[in-house]
């Protein structure tokens, strides 16, 4: 009877077993960006000053944006290769808006109004065609990137509105409001993520969408909500570029959609979806961030700064575990 | 040459976990004969066809080839012997040419370059070999199963095999195909190959075989020459007698008198007009062997297949649903066969997958805990071991991932429980755990139908049974329940009620 009763209730070393299990990619990761920072800090003095850590978040706000995002998407085993040119095209139209004397919040409520229009687009041809989202994006991304040329005529709109400028360049509490944008977004689909019916929904998606829709799940509805909302996203992180460059220009947003897709890899969170998550995300934006801050302040040539931020990419996602 | 014994094992075991697959098996295959395999789902066939192809090595046992006797074969020595097996799933690549796919990876060719004329020749040549009346360059994708089975064949034949195993062949065939098949088969005899024949079928093991091995719980039961048996030895066989006395139900007076769900001529893909009720609190078993259309019904009851002639009722009221979704807000659960592609998230926890298709959540927001607390009623009732809500789903065993699945359905607390094969590849404990469930489910009421091949399970559990064969449901039995008559009638095999 006594092992009867022992099996019934779960030890203290099989709860620590069943965090560790999901949670020993993101302590790995964590450990490599402690030891990072050990290694910049003892050659720099820089490093640890309050001014260039707080450059370092600067630098990787929009990201952590995008890849918020991005994290979403993956996690459902979606993907969305259209988000650089989406935050081009809502930068753009934003800008356009303004300097055709619209007032700031309804310019910056229309340019979310886009972000989630092209996320639902993209969300509707996914979840109603056969075909990958990675072709589909693939192709919306060329649109889009046109549509950002024909709206500014090629040429970048420097006059954005002075309090969405001061916006990019303030100050709360000593933090870079962008960073406090970006931990707003994180925190929000973080919990999105983990504490809601959607969040398992977008979980269960990417582990089985068969098995989720035996389950009575609507996954068309669940899909074009999913990309709708990584739309408004786009768009968040798309008003805060525009607010820290002070201008839009149609090529804005060029190449976060990778970055954004290298950071929640590097994160943990694998492209056929079903586990990871935000905290990994967050880990592998800094991993970058750190890299490339780091080797600026170590005079690595630029050219070796992408080689090194590509190795690191690659041994990232190869160290994780397959399943 | 013919009669001779070209492959052959003696005293060959093997254990997969705790459950015995093969146990101290001799089968020979003779040249120029046709060897029936036969024996019910879970017997061993396909752990014995593996070891003598090559992909399972055994725990115990010898082999005997033409080249001498050894502890086990790999898939290249087969290959280089003439060992060559006929899935029921051809293994060709859909994009290639009939001639790209008989002699991928052999193409005659010249300084790299594939030399087209010859291998046309080769490949027209082979084709001609089994009477194939096929043009070469026809893309495999564009072929019948039928005809895709036909070129895996030549493609064997044409690489030297003199082995041939054929696994439930005729599976997707129509009857002329099957005759077809039975033609090559005979001739390829003729010519001194020896082919084993897995088949559900008795009507054609004792048409086209000539010496039959029956299997049952991994050993052999019962052997000799075809012609020795007829279609109720071979059933009673495979069946064999020995049912559990204690795990059949007494007549149950918690069955209700109007039925819950109604089924008249009912038709879907091959499923054809099938008439069936269920009523409250009884359990009807589905029996029918590979190709009897009975997950098809399973999924048209659970609105993943849809009705395409003919009506459901479902408490006197229409019930046609559109989707999983609207038969569930009927009350209909279903836990489907495949576990993996239908039902578990491999990542998920025990909880979530226990609770997922309805979450504690009444504003859009949970936590983990109230998963926990919602699953742990489920998780306790059906034993999961162990009992770690947390721990996923993939580190379970068989037995466990198979109790998640029937958790969740009985999570639903259904008027109608749809289950296909709810113990197929768990242990011995989980498999009595689930029964259980089963049984006790029905006494508030539920309705449950319960599709499955394993015959001793059915006539444990069913209050009824009714039998598909090839989509038509033939006959209905009540208990006691003969498993010969059972197993007759779900092969199509016309037998005396003796």
């Amino acid at each position: 009877m006594t092992t009867a009763t022992m099996t019934m209730q779960p030890t203290t070393a099989d709860r620590v077993k069943d965090w560790a299990r999901p949670h020993s990619a993101l302590l790995a990761l964590t450990a490599v960006l402690l030891i990072l920072c050990v290694i910049t800090a003892t050659r720099s003095d820089v490093f640890l000053s309050v001014d260039n850590l707080r450059n370092v978040f600067l630098q990787v706000s929009v990201l952590s944006i995008a890849a918020a995002g991005t994290t979403m998407l993956m996690v459902a085993g979606g993907i969305d290769l259209s988000i650089g040119a989406a935050m081009s095209l809502v930068g753009v139209s934003a800008a356009t808006f303004m300097q055709s004397g619209m007032g700031l919040l309804p310019a910056l409520g229309l340019a979310a109004l886009i972000g989630m229009g092209i996320g639902a687009v993209n969300g509707t041809l996914a979840a109603y065609s056969t075909n990958h989202p990675f072709i589909i994006t693939l192709g919306m991304a060329i649109v889009l990137q046109g549509l950002a040329i024909a709206v500014t005529g090629g040429s970048p709109i420097s006059s954005i509105d002075e309090a969405l400028v001061d916006f990019g360049a303030g100050r709360f509490l000593g933090i870079p409001k962008p960073v406090w944008t970006a931990v707003l977004v994180l925190v929000v689909v973080a919990i999105v993520l983990r504490f809601t019916v959607f969040g398992r929904r977008l979980y269960a998606l990417g582990g089985s969408e068969q098995a989720t829709r035996l389950a009575g799940v609507p996954v068309r509805r669940l899909k074009v909500l999913l990309y709708a909302a990584n739309g408004l996203i786009v768009a968040i992180a798309a008003i805060v570029l525009m607010s820290r460059i002070a201008s839009a220009q149609p090529l804005m947003g060029n190449g976060y959609e990778l970055q954004a897709i290298a950071a929640v890899a590097v994160g943990g969170t694998p492209l056929a979806g079903g586990r990871g998550g935000i905290a990994g995300t967050i880990l592998g934006v800094l991993l970058l961030g750190v890299i490339s801050n780091s080797l600026n302040l170590l005079g690595v040539s630029g050219a070796y700064q992408y080689v090194f931020q590509g190795l690191v990419i690659v041994v990232a996602v190869m160290s994780q575990r397959s399943r | 040459m013919n009669g001779q014994a070209v492959l052959s094992c003696t005293g060959v075991s093997k254990r997969f976990g705790g459950a015995v697959a093969l146990d101290h098996v001799d089968v020979a295959l003779n040249s120029g004969r046709v060897l029936a395999l036969i024996g019910e789902n879970g017997a061993g066939k396909s752990t014995l066809i593996s070891v003598l192809t090559g992909s399972t090595r055994p725990d115990s046992g010898e082999i005997t080839t033409m080249g001498g006797t050894l502890a086990s074969l790999t898939p290249s020595v087969a290959l280089r012997l003439g060992i060559a097996a006929i899935r029921q799933e051809p293994v060709l690549v859909p994009e290639l040419s009939i001639e790209e796919n008989l002699l991928l990876g052999i193409e005659p060719s010249r300084v790299g370059l594939v030399r087209r004329r010859q291998r046309r020749a080769l490949a027209t040549q082979w084709l001609a070999d089994v009477a194939a009346p096929l043009d070469p360059a026809t893309r495999v994708g564009d072929l019948r199963p039928a005809d895709r089975q036909l070129v895996e064949i030549a493609r064997a034949l044409g690489s030297g095999a003199k082995v041939l195993f054929f696994d439930e062949p005729t599976a997707c065939l129509t009857p002329l195909e099957v005759a077809r098949l039975f033609d090559i088969t005979r001739s390829l005899a003729a010519k001194g190959a020896a082919v084993a024949y897995v088949s559900h079928r008795l009507d054609e093991i004792l048409e086209i075989t000539d010496d039959v091995v029956v299997l049952r719980d991994g050993r052999r039961v019962a052997s000799g020459e075809t012609s020795s048996f007829d279609a109720h030895g071979l059933a009673s066989a495979m069946a064999g007698r020995d049912v559990d006395a204690a795990l059949v139900r007494a007549s149950a007076d918690r069955i209700g008198e109007a039925p819950v769900l109604v089924l008249s001529d009912v038709s879907s893909g091959r499923l054809r007009s099938v008439s069936l009720d269920i009523r409250p609190g009884e359990i009807h078993g589905i029996a029918g062997i590979v190709g009897s259309s009975r997950s098809r019904l399973a999924s048209v009851v659970a609105g993943i297949a849809p009705v395409q002639s003919g009506q459901m009722t479902l408490a006197g009221t229409p019930y046609s649903p559109a989707n999983p979704r609207s038969a569930m807000s009927r009350g209909v659960a279903f836990a489907p066969e495949d576990r993996w592609r239908d039902s578990l998230f491999g990542d998920a926890s025990q909880a979530t997958n226990v609770v997922f298709p309805r979450l504690p959540s009444a504003s859009g927001f949970l936590t983990m805990r109230a998963e926990i607390r919602q699953a742990s009623t489920t998780l306790d009732e059906l034993d999961v071991r162990p009992r770690r809500p947390r721990m996923t789903a993939r580190q379970l065993s068989g037995g466990n991932q198979q109790k998640l699945v029937l958790g969740r359905a009985l999570g639903l607390d259904p008027v109608v429980l749809v289950l296909d094969e709810p113990t197929r590849g768990v242990d011995v404990s989980a498999k009595e755990d689930i029964h259980q469930a089963i049984q006790k489910v029905t006494v508030t009421g539920t309705a449950v139908l319960l599709v499955s091949s394993d015959l001793p399970e059915l006539m444990a559990l069913s209050d009824r049974i009714t039998v598909l064969e090839r989509g038509h449901a033939v006959a209905t039995f009540q208990p006691p329940y003969n498993p010969t008559l059972l197993m007759a009638a779900a092969v199509g095999a016309s037998l005396e009620a003796s």
